[in-house]
């Protein structure tokens, strides 16, 4: 008897620890482990070669006196106050409009999204070519035949800001509708239909059903989104690379000229905490003030009249989305020599592959291929399998130091990757690890948005669902995964979808991780000859080459998408909570 | 779920089953930050060079300029450089204050390579500290690309390319033509306009440092002179667009009559199509021949193994050899040979960016102080960026920008 009790108390003590072992043992040394040794680095004048001197807190103290750092915080935090709240709304209206039973809603769902595939390169070189400050500019052009008169866009520091956050929501929109979508489907449907008979219309509906029930999701894409602007980096470097005249300078941007062209990386490495001490502290507030509670929801209402309005916001949708993914298209399909011109031409007057043809014969691409997809794949399976226990553990077990853990683990989305970087190459160097597939995927695994995510979800599970499979004598991993994870369903693919790209679009670690095609990904072999070695605003590259090659590239991303796409239409309203 | 994770799990098995073949030939490793028509190049050489002999195989890799060098240095650190690599001459004294670079004078020797085989600046400044570190594999200045029939249009003579103040401004102006057609387009940001003033300063036989490279000396009527003359192109004189951020794009689409840039820009106007373009060399606005220009050198990776150095110095002598085909792809050559021989002179549009033909004397370079990504880069956190964005957009005068500039500069040069 007293065997029992003492047996059970040391599992249900040990479990935790448990659940979170497989994600530790990679987050430990391909996170944890270099993040101290730059936090250290702060502390000194490291110039990544040689011995550093201590220096104590005097590159914090220079932050403070650094006119450079200080535009740099005022131009993040402008971004970040603007672009967190219009793109949370983007993401929730897309999602909803998406969510309609609407003919066409996976088109449209699908154009949204196969603009956050695109690579950062070759956003940066649409973008830099819709926004041309000249009248014969693609937007200029058009603004022009409205009668507005041409307008700088990226090029005056007034409005460069502005441009590249325009940019940005056409660009992102569709990371935050997949997850908004993906707390769509946690909806209960009999709550839906509880508050029609009350007789709610469909304002009421969405304010006081939709809205609460998006709640957990909301404080993630929010904690999310801040994180991620705080950190902003590369579509600013390929735009503007900080200017005109710092207008557009934002922190992580400094803190790269500091470090990887000034080598200064004690510096770099005091801006680095300095942006994740301010992170941390926003952070935690945020999880003070929120609320964990989740309610039901339901869906929109629509009439016949509604369903038109609808419908014609849907076409709009398309119409922005698809603008400048058609011009990708297009400038592929067209021969060099007729790819720039004064005034846009949609319709290539010449239509030829030979761009596509010499991707192939030129290059490796199918090795690239290849490799990303091991890469991405190994990243999103071994990133599920130990992040949802991981998430589990933190969802519905209490345990000593659950809190500091879970900081800890917040923490990978909150210091700049960047910074990093150095240490763990090096690291991975003296191990003889760096060009192989680990070196790849290890570091991706590491991050711990999975483990966030999932836990929001797995908290607005009922856990009535689970007491019922205890008293059915299930264990802890039985009901996580028989209970937890079929009813996850939405989530899950969220975080897949996003692990995939995550690992599918990372562009500098695998620029610094490899050496050779062996394991060199897509991303990195396009951008070789797509705008990836622009000079000072120089356009030196083919751009045709480097524009077919992208959309070859945005093509699996794009299938694996498809593929999981249709987990948003059913939900966990569908197989767990009926009845 | 269940199918992909499949898939998945096969192509990784696929993969892992696949990895790696023999090889019995001393492996290099050579680095480069190239891209576009520059890679191609390259990756066309590296080939011959493997099929033309067993005992040495290439493999090339290629990053971003700043990733390169940072990747070097962090290599460094964890024990292992690449055997070879591509880099601009002016980032090499720095590489080789961190100990990043194998000097090369003994392999020389052996490798077959003497000082006659190179235009002589070009070979000089592969020396740093006594010891020589790099091969050039080419040269450039910058130079003047104007189309012909926007000449014609205007009434000027495409035979007579502007060559001084008043030719040049008289010429720009007679170009611009309503907001789509400029005299001139020069970028308002990034790192290429104060290289136009470097040279302008040059031709007036002024010095941007003091000759102990300590101090900046570029605050006098000289480089006054030299700012306010490109001000005055897009404030007075209205001929150059007060906004552009790609004048390469806006030569190529005829929204400029004239550019100053490298010669990397010939073979896309070449392919541009229903464009008519000659090259002329960088005007002598202040009355002397100076431009701004750079070069590319071959150099070691530090490692300790001399077989693979003189493996590495076969390989560079061959690209050096055969750097024509370098050349043609935009850059202007370093060899005499090449210089000399019947297909470079046939290439008469690549001469104006040839520094050896357009006297090396005017061949402006930035100064070798060890500061060189703080005081050359695009970035507008560079003071000399953020000088010329300041006169642009009106927010300071001429004078003043100069002013603070001097002050930025003396403080990076005082190593703040």
């Amino acid at each position: 008897m007293l065997r029992t009790a003492g047996g059970r108390r040391w599992t249900t003590t040990l479990a935790p620890y448990l659940f979170l072992a497989p994600y530790l043992a990679v987050f430990l040394p391909f996170f944890l482990l270099p993040a101290l040794f730059s936090a250290v680095v702060s502390l000194t004048n490291w110039k990544i070669v040689g011995a550093p001197a201590f220096v104590g807190l005097r590159n914090y103290a220079r932050l403070g006196a650094d006119p450079l750092f200080g535009t740099a915080l005022r131009n993040t935090v402008v971004y970040t106050a603007v672009i967190v709240p219009v793109m949370a709304g983007l993401g929730l209206s897309l999602a909803l409009l998406l969510n309609q039973p609407l003919r066409g809603r996976m088109a449209a769902r699908l154009a949204v999204f196969a603009s956050y595939v695109i690579m950062v390169s070759v956003v940066g070189i649409i973008w830099r070519w819709i926004f041309e400050p000249t009248a014969a500019g693609i937007l200029n052009y058009y603004l022009g035949r409205l009668g507005l008169p041409p307008q700088p866009w990226l090029a005056a520091p007034e409005t460069a800001m502005l441009s590249i956050i325009l940019a940005t929501m056409w660009w992102t929109a569709g990371y935050n509708m997949v997850m908004y979508l993906a707390g769509l489907q946690d909806i209960p449907v009999e709550l839906r239909e509880a508050v029609r008979i009350d007789g709610a219309n469909t304002w009421q509906e969405f304010w006081n059903l939709v809205l609460p029930s998006l709640r957990p999701v909301t404080f993630f894409v929010v904690v999310m989104s801040i994180a991620k602007s705080f950190q902003v980096f590369g579509q600013v470097w390929v735009m503007t690379q900080g200017g005109p005249s710092n207008s557009t300078l934002t922190i992580v941007n400094y803190l790269y000229v500091v470090g990887f062209t000034w080598f200064e990386m004690g510096y770099a490495a005091a801006i680095a905490y300095a942006l994740f001490a301010l992170l941390l502290v926003i952070t935690v507030l945020q999880f003070r003030v929120v609320s964990r509670e989740a309610g039901g929801g339901g869906f929109i209402r629509a009439d016949y009249l509604v369903r038109l309005g609808l419908y014609a916001l849907m076409g709009l949708v398309v119409l922005l989305w698809l603008g400048p993914l058609l011009w990708l298209l297009s400038t592929s399909l067209k021969p060099e020599g007729q790819i720039l011109s004064l005034i846009p031409r949609w319709i290539p007057k010449t239509l030829t592959l030979e761009n596509y043809l010499e991707v192939f014969q030129k290059y490796r691409l199918e090795r690239w291929l290849l490799n990303s997809l091991v890469v991405s794949g190994g990243a999103t399976l071994l990133g599920l399998v130990v992040s949802v226990p991981a998430a589990y553990a933190f969802a519905r077990m209490r345990f000593r130091g659950e809190q500091w853990l879970f900081i800890l683990i917040l923490s990978t989305i909150l210091v700049p990757a960047h910074i990093t970087m150095v240490p763990l190459f090096i690291g991975l160097a003296k191990v003889k690890l760096v060009d192989t597939y680990a070196s790849l995927i290890l570091p991706t695994v590491a991050n711990g948005f999975g483990i966030f995510l999932l836990r929001q979800f797995f908290q607005g599970i009922p856990r009535e669902l689970e007491e019922a499979a205890v008293i059915d004598g299930a264990s802890r991993l039985g009901i996580l995964v028989r209970v937890i994870l079929p009813l996850s369903r939405p989530a899950l693919t969220a975080v897949a979808i996003f692990l995939f790209l995550l690992s599918w679009n990372d562009f500098m670690w695998p620029l610094i991780v490899t050496n050779t095609d062996a394991t060199r990904t897509l991303p990195v072999g396009v951008a070789t000859f797509a705008g990836g070695g622009t000079v000072g605003g120089q356009s030196i590259a083919y751009y045709g080459i480097g524009m077919a090659a992208s959309v070859l590239a945005t093509i699996p991303a794009i299938l694996f998408f498809l593929l999981l796409q249709r987990y948003f239409v059913q939900g966990i309203a569908l197989t767990g909570l009926k009845g | 779920m269940r199918r992909v994770a499949w898939t998945l799990v096969v192509l990784v098995l696929l993969v892992a089953w696949n990895v790696s073949s023999a090889q019995a030939a001393i492996q290099i490793n050579a680095w480069s930050g190239l891209s576009g028509d520059d890679k191609g190049r390259w990756e066309e050489m590296i080939k011959g060079f493997n099929s033309s002999q067993k005992e040495v195989e290439v493999v090339a890799s290629f990053y971003q300029w700043d990733l390169m060098h940072s990747k070097l240095v962090a290599s460094l650190q964890a024990g292992g450089t690449p055997e070879m690599l591509l880099m601009w001459v002016t980032v090499m004294p720095e590489m080789v204050s961190f100990g990043a670079l194998q000097p090369m004078d003994e392999l020389l020797g052996e490798a077959g390579v003497k000082a006659d085989d190179f235009v002589p600046r070009a070979w000089n400044l592969g020396v740093i500290g006594g010891k020589r570190y790099g091969l050039p594999l080419d040269t450039h200045v910058l130079g003047l690309y104007y189309n012909t029939e926007l000449f014609e249009q205007a009434g000027l003579d495409p035979n007579k390319p502007p060559v001084t103040m008043d030719q040049f401004v008289t010429a720009a102006k007679k170009l611009t033509k309503g907001p789509n057609q400029w005299g001139l387009a020069m970028h308002t940001s990034t790192g290429w306009p104060f290289r136009y003033w470097m040279a302008f300063l040059q031709q007036q036989r002024g010095s941007m440092f003091t000759p102990d490279l300590k101090k900046a000396a570029f605050n006098d009527p000289k480089g006054r002179a030299a700012f306010q003359f490109m001000s005055d192109l897009i404030h007075v004189h209205k001929v150059a667009p007060p906004v552009m951020t790609d004048i390469n794009k806006a030569f190529l689409t005829k929204q400029a009559g004239m550019i100053l840039i490298g010669p990397w820009l010939i073979n896309s106007a070449l392919r541009q199509e229903g464009l008519k373009f000659k090259t002329a060399p960088f005007p002598r606005i202040f009355g002397q021949y100076a431009a701004w220009g750079m070069t590319h050198q071959l150099v070691l990776g530090k490692q300790p193994d001399r077989t693979k150095q003189v493996a590495a110095m076969k390989f560079i002598r061959y690209m050096s050899e055969n750097s024509l085909t370098w050349v043609k792809g935009g850059q202007a050559p370093a060899r005499p040979s090449i210089l000399n021989s019947a297909e470079f002179k046939s290439m008469t549009l690549w001469h104006a960016f040839t520094p050896a033909i357009q006297g090396e004397s005017g061949w402006v370079l930035n100064p070798p102080v060890l500061q060189q990504t703080k005081l050359f880069s695009h970035d507008p956190a560079n003071p000399l960026v953020s000088a010329w964005e300041a006169i642009v957009q009106k927010k300071k005068t001429v004078d003043q920008a100069v002013a603070d500039m001097e002050v930025q500069v003396n403080g990076i040069l005082a190593g703040q």
